[in-house]
């Protein structure tokens, strides 16, 4: 309580320092209002969007100076002088023209007065008809006589002042087609010159836009900005985009383009320019009108991730791909970790995890590389066996280990202990992931636990597997054994390579789909492996391996060969002795989740030491899931062990446990794709303070750096779902048949041998030459006949379509219902119906010209075209060349022509040649036209012409090339038997 | 030396500490003179300063303090000790003037007149002024603190009341639901209401005093600032993850477990000290509680009439006044008492009878 | 208090409105306008010579042409593969010289002329040969049979023309520089020629005894490179001065026979 002051005369405060103070704060108070106006007109984006304009005016006058460059000099000067010509020209005919002109105006006073006067006589006119019209419903002849007198007055004079207008204005008319003829040259030049400026001028325009004119300082000063700003918030509303806000979703609206303002124009995706001011890459893919993806309807958040509404830089959630980014984000723009924003933008290099949520269903997404390759990987490695992963990708696929209830015939009890321990010693490319002595394992105590826990393992399995004694095989050559692997097939699926790495085979993992074939003869029977290769579902129904139809004699030598491939290191091996205290008491353990500690104790006694490692290998591998994978007596109802994936992408931040590791950044995507790098991270520092049962059991899969984060991606990208049917590019019963056959191809690896959708031919880093690669099966389905595929799929040894190749198509154990669903893949992919009607027989002419230019091309050089295909020699045609006389049976008669006018444009790459020659404005010519007039080609000419009236019908047949591939086609589908 | 102190600070600001130290320290505050002159009141608020500021240099102290939402409960710190300093500053003033036979700053004062306007209106449009800026100020630089959208399914933690709330949500700590979200407010509120009745004492009217009106203050100081001002401070700065307690200088470990094993009174009654089961019916299982909760509103008082200053109350507020008067009191002081019962004895509920909702 | 602030605060002390709209405009960076096209540059007076050898001169093989008869009787004495031909002294033919780095951001003209490839006795004349960029290949079948011209470029794009007709002439250009882009008839598997599309003139294909030259080069230190269907290929450095003439000499081993394409 300050002093009571001097105080003036009944007053109770000194006046003169009362209003110092009022002063003061008045003026505080208009400052901080001032302040506050601007801090709310100071937003960063704005400083962007300015700094943009600079930018692209420099960029536009390096333009305007390159078109002022182009622009043709001379040209332009030519035409200025003939302009100034023209005018000269006008001089001395300008008394005629003024006088024209002068008529002009003339008339358009009288016009004027003329349509004036017309339309008042019409108005008249209206009314008199309106009147005589009463005067006939009253009646009374003179009445009506009168009106219908006045009426027809009226109607007259309507009549001639409607003549007069349009006299007039013919004379007008005909007087401005005279000005028009007298400056018509003038004219014309003047439009070149336009012309030959415009791009120019439109350059000139848009930089005058951009220029800081006194209004853009008037339109973007503070309190202004409403009127209508140049700086201001760019914006999209995207319906059935959805943000999940917890009690509601809400339609999402982008404003990304705020700042990153080129995103969607040309031309910003030089050197020079740096985000945001970037053309965003692909725009054949994305944002531009007319890609897959337009702005209009995606947006940016959809994809990419962060806050939609936000215009400031770290509110829209940027995240940072390392410490340097970091550091300059915080510098340049106040970057700070947005802790309560669940789904901050994914970082560069995780953008595809975008594309999951409308393409996981499709399968096979090429154009993003990244999330396509680590769907692959998911489903190579297994993870849905023990993830639920409600993706069409992921469900309903068969276990991705082979089925282990008849493993007892096949190796030993000591192999399978070393293997489980640590299988990529034994194989380095294996999918079977490490699942003991990972890094959360210490202490002698623990150690030993993990040594129990696959001794029991194993001794489950065994005590389970059904045992089989296989015969000795055949005696087979190891030499011609390796060549049967080489050049058969098997290399298409298989590797032979104890140093090869999974990685070197990103992005195509087809040669792995077997299991590298590494030291087999280390592992199997011979017995076995004899049995397996005749006939591989013998062994097991549900195996993916197919017969390659061998006769004794190869399946010896492939024996001799596999077996030839050993390894001491993994040979008499034999399953360790281990505490048998330390078992017992974890064999307690489980017992007590439903015993008390005395009945646990009692049971256990009551076991021989074989049933209690049976027993606690059960447990064991219901602790580790492996029934996921692998086919186990005992286990078939069991449930998958790990957290489902389905919406891992969404999950909140908080629920990642990081342990109590802090060096790594606490993201999502840093969590995901550390745990995948290092599965048991999390424990560090809780190894002794966990209970052994509750270490993380999530097993090493030995990814690479590349790998994980393919893997990081998909997962990342498994979402709450916010996007509405009709977006999403995996909706619809056409994408399921698709998805569908791909599912099938994938899991039968199709792609190991053939090209589909322009990926596979995985095979051919182990063929000799591309000669011997199998078929590209690009437009299978408008090539051949569904019936026909059917049975060739069903028994493909029953043709021999292409002899010269030495790999074998292999019978798969296909249901009929597999058989239709790639019937139907191949049909959707190619636009095609499955099944279609029989061709109906085609005139005489056309197949006696098809067989004469048949033999001009010497078509059967190549094509066994009859029973009498070209003789031996080092290549008999029938090598190099499908026969054509399967062509009626196996092709589709609409197919054949194009095929032959273009075969490149079907098959790239393909050893059938085109015939036909397209120049460089697209049309096709023939040479047959040409060279029909060729002595040589007399008789064929005679022969033809027997079908034409004259010789020039018969040359205009033989240029056109579809004429032509009709005719050949007609031949071959009815001439040849 | 620093951590050693800070880690002292922690161990000292733990309830049991500090709330026991917090009533002594206002009973020799009360007592104490010096502290209400104007040395004392510039000491206070510099102190308070001086400890907040250098508090500031350690991460875990600033991470919670300086969080926007808290900014008003510092305020409130210094806004409380001011006026309370003001109050008891003019008090004691007035009572050594008194004393003197002098007039009191408010008879001095209403001893000249003033226009309204222009010396009040004039200067209160000033104060206007100047509170605007300071609002103004205040939004530009600590923008409004927004969190994640609201989610049913994840509730954030700690969750924690508005701030004038958090002397209530920290009573949940130690009183069942219904007793400190419903029973204990309503009653704050009806004593508040019933305080011009229950008050007799016509002393203090229109000037501040101290001499004339000890126990009253005493009173309503010690509900106020130990059990209201302090809960409050307590639940916003001291209060971390699942409502878990930690020092001003302790990191908020989400993982932070205390062990929570609290017993009935019945419970140690019966089983520990007598060594049976607990009764079937209710009454009997926690016959001992209402026992002692009878004795505590009900016999309670009619022994505090021996003691004088309770008795001179009675003869002055007649028996009803001096009934509604020691209950609001006595129900006042049951959270102090039932505060230090679960520190020493882990005491759950005095009386428990879930059967009906009753648990005290 | 944020960078913002402290901005807001600075543009309200200086009350220029447009201070903030468009601050940092004038800071920015300017946009580098673009490279000046490079003139087309002149070759020097610069050459080099050489010659590739083979030590283990192991035979050409013959060809069995009776696949089709039409190509047989158009040979009276054996037809070799071409594949290694060494002459007695192992001067190496058929084998490709040419300058694989050290010419970047050089442009050189291509030739008026056309490339002729033939296609004669069932056979590619020439086997291997190298021509530019944006120079026009004739591709002629001189036989009185059917050959289609497969081409197998990596970087260009691929094409398979039949040529029924004796006389027949196919015109092609590639647009991207590749070594070396294979060439072969379906129809006669032996049939294979080797064709290198080039940027610039300095390549020479080896003669019968293994020598090549290659004249006009420019000042300046390029690695030579040498291609060999069956033995690889082999690099060195070359400094080559106006005037001066420079000798590359490079001999294949039979170790190398392994590094094949």
């Amino acid at each position: 309580m300050p002093k009571p002051p001097k105080k003036t005369p009944d007053r109770h405060y000194d006046f003169g320092s009362l209003n110092q103070i009022f002063a003061w704060s008045s003026v505080a108070l208009l400052g901080v209002t001032l302040w506050m106006v601007f801090d709310d007109y100071a937003k960063p984006w704005k400083r962007m969007q300015a700094e943009f304009r600079s930018l692209e005016r420099q960029k536009l006058r390096a333009e305007l100076e390159e078109e002022r460059r182009q622009l043709d000099q001379e040209e332009l000067a030519g035409v200025r002088e003939q302009i100034e010509a023209e005018r000269a020209a006008l001089a001395d005919r300008r008394d005629r023209l003024s006088e024209l002109q002068s008529e002009v105006t003339r008339l358009d006073k009288k016009i004027y007065a003329a349509d004036a006067r017309a339309r008042t006589t019409k108005s008249i006119l209206d009314t008199a008809r309106y009147e005589l019209d009463v005067a006939i419903q009253k009646g009374g002849e003179e009445g009506e006589a009168e009106a219908r007198h006045r009426f027809e007055e009226l109607s007259a004079r309507y009549f001639e002042n409607r003549t007069e207008l349009e006299a007039l204005q013919e004379a007008r008319a005909e007087a401005q087609r005279e000005i028009a003829l007298v400056r018509e040259g003038l004219v014309a030049a003047q439009g070149r010159l336009d012309g030959q400026l415009a791009a120019l001028d439109s350059l000139e325009v848009r930089m005058a836009n951009l220029s800081k004119k006194l209004d853009y300082f008037v339109l973007n000063a503070p309190l202004m900005d409403f009127i209508e700003p140049d700086l201001k918030i760019e914006q999209i509303i995207l319906p059935g985009l959805y943000q999940d806000i917890n009690f509601t979703t809400v339609e999402r609206v982008d404003r990304c383009m705020t700042c990153h303002v080129a995103a969607n124009r040309a031309g910003f995706d030089g050197e020079e320019w740096r985000e945001p001011f970037r053309t965003h890459p692909r725009p054949d893919l994305f944002l531009s009108a007319g890609s897959p993806h337009p702005y209009s309807t995606f947006g940016c958040t959809t994809c990419h991730g962060g806050l939609d509404r936000a215009t400031d830089f770290a509110r829209a959630g940027h995240s940072p791909v390392d410490e340097e980014q970091l550091a300059r984000w915080k510098e340049s723009y106040g970057w700070e970790a947005q802790k309560y924003l669940e789904m901050p933008i994914r970082p560069a290099g995780m953008s595809e995890a975008g594309c999951v949520g409308c393409h996981a269903g499709n399968l096979w997404t090429p154009e993003s590389e990244v999330q396509d390759v680590g769907r692959e990987i998911m489903s190579r490695a297994g993870c849905y066996a023990c993830h639920k992963i409600d993706y069409s990708a992921f469900t309903d696929l068969p276990r991705p280990g082979p089925a282990l209830r008849r493993v007892a015939s096949k190796t030993s009890p000591g192999w399978a202990y070393r293997w489980i321990e640590a299988p990529r010693e034994f194989r380095p490319t294996s999918w079977m992931p490490h699942f003991f002595f990972q890094e959360n394992i210490e202490g002698e105590v623990n150690e030993e636990r993990q040594r129990i826990e696959i001794a029991a393992a194993v001794a489950y399995i065994w005590d389970r597997s059904e045992r089989v004694e296989y015969p000795a095989p055949p005696p087979g050559d190891a030499a011609r054994g390796r060549a049967h692997f080489e050049t058969l097939g098997c290399t298409g699926c298989h590797l032979i390579d104890g140093e090869a790495q999974r990685d070197q085979f990103y992005p195509a993992f087809n040669r792995m789909h077997g299991p590298n074939l590494v030291r087999t003869g280390s592992k199997v029977e011979a017995g076995w492996l004899f049995a397996w290769l005749k006939d591989p579902q013998k062994y097991n129904p549900d195996s993916r391996m197919p017969s390659l139809r061998l006769t004794d004699g190869e399946a010896a030598d492939l024996v001799a060969y596999l077996m030839s491939l050993r390894d001491p290191e993994f040979e008499g091996l034999d399953v360790p002795e281990v505490d048998a205290e330390l078992r017992d008491e974890m064999v307690r353990h489980y017992l007590q989740a439903t015993q008390t500690i005395e009945q646990s104790q009692a049971t256990v006694a009551a076991m021989t030491p074989r049933e209690r490692d049976v027993y606690l290998g059960g447990e064991t591998i219901r602790k580790y899931g492996c029934f996921g994978c692998h086919e186990l007596d005992g286990f078939d109802d069991a449930k998958p062990i790990g957290v489902e994936l389905t919406e891992e992408g969404s999950k909140p931040l908080h629920q990642f446990d990081f342990g109590h590791v802090h060096d790594v950044p606490h993201t999502r995507h840093d969590w995901i794709q550390t745990k995948l790098l290092r599965p048991r991270i999390w424990d560090e520092g809780k190894e002794r303070v966990k209970d052994y049962h509750e270490l993380y059991k999530m097993p090493d899969f030995g990814f690479s750096e590349r790998e994980a984060r393919a893997v990081t991606v998909n997962v990342l990208g498994f979402l709450e779902e916010s996007v509405v049917a009709e977006l999403r590019a995996d909706a619809g019963p056409d994408a399921a048949v698709l998805a569908e056959g791909r599912k099938l191809i994938t899991r039968y690896n199709c792609r190991g041998c053939h090209l589909v959708e322009g990926q596979g031919h995985a095979i051919q880093t182990a063929l000799e030459s591309v000669d011997m690669l199998p078929p590209n099966l690009a437009s299978e389905g408008s090539r051949v006949r569904s019936e026909w595929l059917f049975d060739y799929l069903h028994d493909p040894g029953a043709v021999r379509l292409r002899p010269w190749l030495g790999a074998r198509m292999p019978t798969f154990a296909f249901s009929d219902e597999e058989v239709n669903v790639l019937l139907d893949y191949f049909a959707e992919r190619d636009g095609r119906e499955a099944f279609l009607s029989a061709a109906e027989r085609p005139d005489e002419r056309s197949r006696a010209v098809g067989e004469v230019v048949f033999g001009m091309l010497q078509c059967a050089k190549c094509h066994p075209a009859g029973p009498a295909a070209a003789a031996g020699g080092v290549v008999s045609a029938g090598e190099l060349a499908p026969s054509l006389l399967l062509a009626r049976e196996r092709l589709r008669h609409d197919w054949v022509p194009g095929w032959i006018k273009d075969p490149q444009s079907f098959i790239p790459g393909t050893k059938m040649p085109a015939n036909f020659v397209q120049k460089r404005d697209g049309t096709w010519e023939s040479p047959i036209a040409a060279a029909i007039d060729a002595p040589m080609f007399s008789a064929q000419k005679r022969s033809m012409l027997r079908h034409f009236e004259s010789d020039e019908g018969l040359k205009e047949f033989l240029a056109d090339p579809d004429r032509v591939t009709v005719a050949l086609r007609d031949h071959i589908w009815w001439n040849l038997r | 030396m620093i951590d050693a102190i800070k880690e002292a600070v922690n161990t000292l600001s733990y309830p049991w500490w500090s709330f026991t130290a917090s009533i002594v320290l206002f009973a020799l505050a009360v007592k104490w003179k010096w502290l209400w002159t104007k040395a004392g009141g510039w000491a206070l608020h510099i102190g308070i300063t001086v400890f907040l500021v250098l508090s500031m240099f350690d991460p875990n102290f600033r991470a919670v303090v300086a969080k926007p939402d808290n900014i008003p409960i510092v305020m409130l710190v210094y806004l409380v000790t001011f006026f309370w300093w003001f109050a008891m500053n003019k008090a004691l003033e007035n009572d050594r003037r008194k004393e003197a036979g002098e007039p009191t700053f408010e008879e001095t004062e209403s001893e000249d007149k003033i226009f309204t306007w222009p010396d009040l209106v004039f200067s209160e449009f000033i104060c206007m002024v100047l509170l605007t800026v300071g609002l103004v100020i205040w939004s530009v630089v600590l923008k409004a603190p927004l969190e994640e959208p609201a989610n049913t399914a994840v509730a954030p933690n700690p969750s924690k009341a508005p701030w004038y709330f958090l002397g209530l949500q920290e009573m949940l700590v130690y009183f069942d639901p219904w007793m400190a979200g419903v029973v204990l407010p309503g009653l704050i509120i009806l004593g508040l209401m019933a305080i011009p009745y229950i008050d007799t004492n016509p002393k203090g009217n229109g000037y501040y005093t101290f001499a004339e009106r000890k126990s009253e203050i005493w009173l309503f100081l010690f509900g106020f600032i130990v059990l209201w001002v302090q809960l409050i401070v307590i639940g916003t700065f001291l209060r971390g993850p699942n409502w878990n307690f930690f020092g001003p200088y302790e990191f908020w470990d989400v993982n932070k477990i205390e062990p929570l094993v609290n017993v009935d009174l019945s419970e140690v009654i019966w089983i520990k000290l007598l060594g049976v089961g607990l009764p079937a019916h209710w009454f009997l299982r926690e016959i001992f509680g209402i026992l002692l909760m009878g004795f505590y509103f009900l016999v309670l008082p009619v022994l505090l009439l021996r003691v004088k200053l309770c008795n001179t109350w009675y003869q002055k507020m007649g028996p009803t006044r001096y009934w509604v008067g020691t209950l609001l009191i006595l129900t006042m002081m049951l959270m102090p008492i039932k505060m230090y019962f679960r520190w020493i004895f882990n005491l759950k509920y005095f009386i428990h009878i879930q059967e009906f909702f009753l648990n005290l | 208090m944020t960078k913002n602030h402290l901005f807001s605060l600075l543009a309200l002390l200086l009350v220029l409105p447009l201070a903030v709209g468009c601050g940092g405009g004038d800071g920015a960076p300017e946009t580098e306008a673009p490279a000046p096209a490079a003139e087309p540059a002149q070759g020097g007076s610069g050459s080099i010579a050489g010659a590739v050898t083979y030590s283990n001169g192991d035979p050409d093989q013959p060809i069995a042409m009776d696949a089709d008869p039409k190509c047989a009787e158009m040979h009276a004495d054996p037809v070799y593969t071409q594949k290694i031909v060494a002459g007695d002294d192992g001067g190496l033919a058929n084998a490709f010289v040419y300058i694989s780095s050290g010419l970047e951001g050089k442009k050189f003209p291509a030739p008026g002329e056309p490339h002729v490839l033939d296609q004669k006795g069932c056979q590619y004349t020439p086997h291997v040969s190298g021509m530019m960029t944006g120079q026009t290949l004739i591709i002629r079948n001189s036989d009185e049979t059917l050959h289609n011209v497969h081409a197998r470029p990596a970087n260009n794009p691929e094409f398979n023309q039949g040529q029924p007709f004796q006389g027949m002439e196919l015109e092609r250009t590639f647009s991207k520089a590749e070594v070396m882009i294979p060439f072969k008839c379906d129809v006669h598997p032996w049939m294979a020629s080797y064709m290198a599309a080039l940027d610039h003139p300095f390549f020479a294909v080896t003669g019968e005894d293994g020598s090549f030259s290659i004249e006009g080069v420019p000042a300046g230190s390029y690695t030579l490179e040498v291609w060999h269907e069956e033995l690889g290929t082999q690099t060195q450095q070359v400094e080559v001065a106006d005037g001066a003439a420079v000798e590359a000499n490079w001999s294949f081993g039979g170790g190398d026979a392994a590094s094949g394409l």
